[in-house]
């Protein structure tokens, strides 16, 4: 009842403290290098945090000329973030440059339940060997200071100083307040830096009194475990937000207690019911992330001497076992054999033992579900479960599968082998569409490879040799537009300006023949591309039968009479003739 | 004898047949796995051809390799696509792997019912009507000639616009599922799975691995070598 009203409590102080605010659906991106200069024999933590309310699918990471991304692990967990579970992954990488100088990394996406989430992008300054580093900037300070005064303080206590990169070890985490101290805690424990993964076990810690140093307090536990990311010797230190209420000089408004929340008196615990009773009536209220003495821990690489082929990251100590069901099928019929994994490590890591390629079993992917067997997930069984058919009937049983892990106690690697499990096939093969031979073809009659092949598959557009003959075929279109265009245009009449400055001179000159024959000329090539014929081929007799204005018919006999009988004309009249001429060509569109 | 070799080589030679026929005849003992050689010892010698990928593509399903029959059947595609037996083959194989049957149905599978080099030329047909129809003079006629060339670029321009998008897909070749990543590397955590014979979305590469979108939508990295893509 006590850690049940503590729990209650916990959540209220979470719902109080944090500000209601609209989770949103994209994934939130923290990347963060450290340190963000480093030398070139030297290489930079990358962390890359991810967190989401839906799974997460994908992380693009940066890639840069000149820089090596290396995998150094990753963890998991699920924080309550303003009354919204949030799953959140971190990436642990190693950046490392080939050459000396200033690299932009591009921002980090993330995908999750279809909506992208980035990260800002980062810089990293990659010195010359040997040359000195930038100092470190100030450390933040300590908000950390009512533990400093021993009023709460954390801990987090590993089972062993010395662990492999991938185990999983318990920890004990404990949050001490003195005796009296008013608080409320704003979230779960977690470890500061990114060496190790921590898993809290529960939500709800076991509440109990201790003395330290001969002082009262109030301890809060929980059982956590604690996997060993990267290689080296890492502090663990753990971090809890909490609000400490401490003595005020000025009362503050009595806010109401949020009883109906629950119901009853949830806060009647004699460690919180005093706190909330009167948690935000009197005192200064703190927000402190607590913190405690870090201990070190060594991490060990995995030794790569050994190493079996199919190693997927296992470490612990399991077991395995095998069986299959039904015991005795035909020819086609699906059985499904079942593996399982007993004992205890990072099942996190345990992937399902592969099936061994053989021409007798057709095999399908395997589904993994695991059975915890105590709170912290250390112990238990993870079951793989996989279809089996067998292609014909001289098979007669299931070959062995096999498993590798290392194991910590005796640091090598183990691989553990199942036994062949019996199974008489029976019967004739499977009707069609159940064994997998139903999915080939019927019959080799469908083979019909004939004619030559092409080199490529790749499409028309992708080619060059289309592009070429594309671009061509549009230069040829429009050279040839453009042609049309300067011929039209050089074959176009007479313009009203040319025509005019023509004739003008024969006026002057009373160059009659000259001017009747630029009018001739012009309304022939007026009236040839109109009328869709030769514009030599335009006479008198073609305008009268086209019905084309009268003036034009007498301006050719005119024109017919000047050349052919020698007849003068004066200027006034070819005056006359330029203005109607023009005017009759300006009619004709 | 000297006069007599050249004739003994050439009867050799064609006693032997072509890797095609050799295939064919792996095929019928039911030796899928010389078969498989035959034939793409007949496709580097001879290229792409939809009838040798359809032969390729049974020999894999025979030997059980659903990734590369699912992949041959897709590129035979690419080159026929009018062939009930390669649409059925598929179909077929991706059904007896326990794959949903991703494509699209009736009148919006339609893209398909050109190949996407026919639908280029019929897109280019329907650009060289349009310009004929701005070109000439004679108002029937143009529109004639429009109206054609709209006719064409109605249902070319989305088909066009499909095979485009589905350029840069792949499929899963991968001989067991293949676990899908969230970070590119062997160890990173599984956002899910993909089967073999999947087809998805090749995106971005980063080492050794490479992003990939089913078309349920899942999303994560998988190794490079894992997935093909359909145009190589």
């Amino acid at each position: 009842m006590r850690t049940r009203n503590l729990f209650l409590a916990v959540v209220a102080a979470i719902g109080l403290a944090a500000p209601a605010r609209a989770a949103t659906l994209a994934p939130e991106v923290t990347a963060t290098l450290e340190p963000a200069e480093i030398r070139l024999d030297e290489a930079a933590d990358l962390t890359i945090t991810v967190s989401a309310r839906k799974r997460l699918e994908a992380v693009t990471l940066p890639q840069v000329d000149g820089l090596d991304v290396e995998s150094v692990g990753q963890d998991s967990t699920y924080q309550l973030v303003d009354g919204v579970v949030r799953r959140v992954t971190t990436l642990h990488l190693r950046v490392s440059a080939q050459h000396a100088g200033t690299y932009a990394l591009p921002a980090v996406e993330a995908h999750a339940g279809g909506q992208v989430g980035t990260s800002a992008p980062l810089t990293l300054v990659v010195t010359p060997g040997g040359s000195p580093r930038a100092p470190a900037a100030a450390a933040p300070a300590d908000d950390a200071a009512p533990a400093a005064n021993g009023r709460a303080f954390l801990t987090v206590t590993p089972t062993r100083d010395e662990i492999y990169v991938g185990e999983r070890i318990p920890v004990e985490i404990r949050a001490c307040f003195r005796a009296g101290q008013r608080a409320a805690i704003r979230s779960l424990p977690r470890l500061a830096g990114s060496a190790f993964a921590l898993e809290v076990s529960g939500d709800e810690p076991l509440q109990s009194d201790v003395r330290i140093n001969g002082e009262p307090y109030v301890a809060l536990s929980w059982e956590g475990a604690l996997t060993a990311v990267k290689e080296g010797e890492w502090p663990v230190e753990g971090e809890l937000d909490a609000t400490l209420v401490l003595p005020a000089e000025r009362r503050r408004p009595r806010l109401p207690r949020p009883d109906s929340l629950f119901g009853g008196d949830p806060f009647a615990d004699d460690f919180f019911a005093d706190a909330f009773d009167s948690f935000f009536a009197q005192g200064r209220e703190q927000e402190v992330t607590l913190r405690g003495e870090p201990r070190t821990v060594r991490v060990k690489a995995l030794p790569a001497e050994g190493r079996p082929a199919d190693f997927a990251g296992a470490v612990g100590r399991f077991r395995i076992d095998a069986s299959a069901t039904p015991t005795t099928v035909a020819a086609g019929e699906p059985l499904t054999l079942t593996t399982t994994l007993t004992g205890e490590g990072n099942f996190a890591r345990v992937q399902a033992p592969a099936f061994p390629e053989t021409a007798g079993w057709k095999s399908y992917p395997a589904k993994g579900e695991f059975a915890p067997a105590d709170a912290s997930g250390g112990e238990g069984r993870k079951t793989f479960t996989r279809p089996l058919i067998p292609r014909g009937g001289d098979v007669t049983e299931i070959p062995p599968v096999r498993f590798s892990y290392f194991d910590p106690e005796r640091a090598e690697y183990v691989t553990l082998e199942t036994q062949p499990i019996p199974v008489p096939v029976t019967g004739a093969p499977t009707p069609a569409g159940d064994a997998p031979e139903a999915a080939a073809p019927a019959a080799p009659s469908l083979q019909r490879a004939t004619g030559p092949g092409t080199r490529s598959l790749r499409p028309l557009w992708e080619r060059t040799g289309f592009r070429i003959a594309v671009l061509a075929a549009a230069a040829a279109l429009a050279a040839g537009l453009g042609i049309a265009r300067w011929r039209r245009r050089g074959a176009r009449p007479l313009s009203r300006r040319g025509l005019g400055a023509k004739t003008d001179l024969a006026i002057a000159q009373s160059d009659a023949p000259a001017f009747f024959a630029a009018c001739r000329a012009a309304v022939q090539e007026r009236l040839g591309p109109v009328w869709g014929v030769a514009p030599g081929s335009i006479t008198a007799a073609e305008l009268r039968r086209r019905g084309a204005a009268a003036d034009l018919g007498a301006l050719f006999e005119a024109a017919d009479a000047v050349a052919y009988s020698g007849r003068a004309a004066s200027q006034e009249e070819m005056r006359d003739w330029q203005r109607r001429v023009l005017a009759r060509l300006e009619e004709v569109r | 004898m000297r006069r007599l070799a050249p004739i003994l080589l050439a009867a050799a030679v064609c006693a032997a047949g072509t890797p095609v026929d050799e295939g064919h005849r792996a095929f019928a003992e039911g030796r899928y796995a010389d078969a498989v050689r035959s034939y793409e010892e007949a496709q580097a010698r001879s290229g792409y051809s939809a009838d040798l990928l359809f032969d390729l593509g049974n020999a894999y399903a025979r030997e059980g390799d659903v990734g590369r029959a699912v992949l041959s059947y897709e590129r035979a595609r690419l080159l026929d696509a009018r062939d009930d037996g390669f649409r059925a083959q598929l179909a077929s194989v991706r059904r007896d792997a326990g794959l949903a049957d991703e494509g699209a149905r009736g009148w919006r599978d339609f893209p398909h019912a050109l190949t996407r080099d026919e639908w280029t030329w019929v897109a280019l047909a329907a650009v060289g009507l349009l310009l004929a129809g701005l070109l000439v003079k004679r108002r029937r006629a143009r529109l004639w000639l429009a109206g054609l060339g709209l006719l064409l670029a109605l249902p070319a321009a989305p088909a066009l616009a499909r095979h485009v998008a589905e350029r840069d897909d792949g499929v899963v070749v991968a001989a067991a599922e293949v676990p899908l990543r969230i970070a590119p590397y062997g160890a990173a955590e599984a956002a899910g799975t993909l089967r073999p014979g999947q087809v998805v979305r090749l995106e971005r590469a980063f080492d050794d691995f490479v992003t990939v979108e089913a078309r349920n939508g899942a999303r994560g990295w998988v190794p490079r070598a894992a997935v093909e893509p359909i145009t190589p």
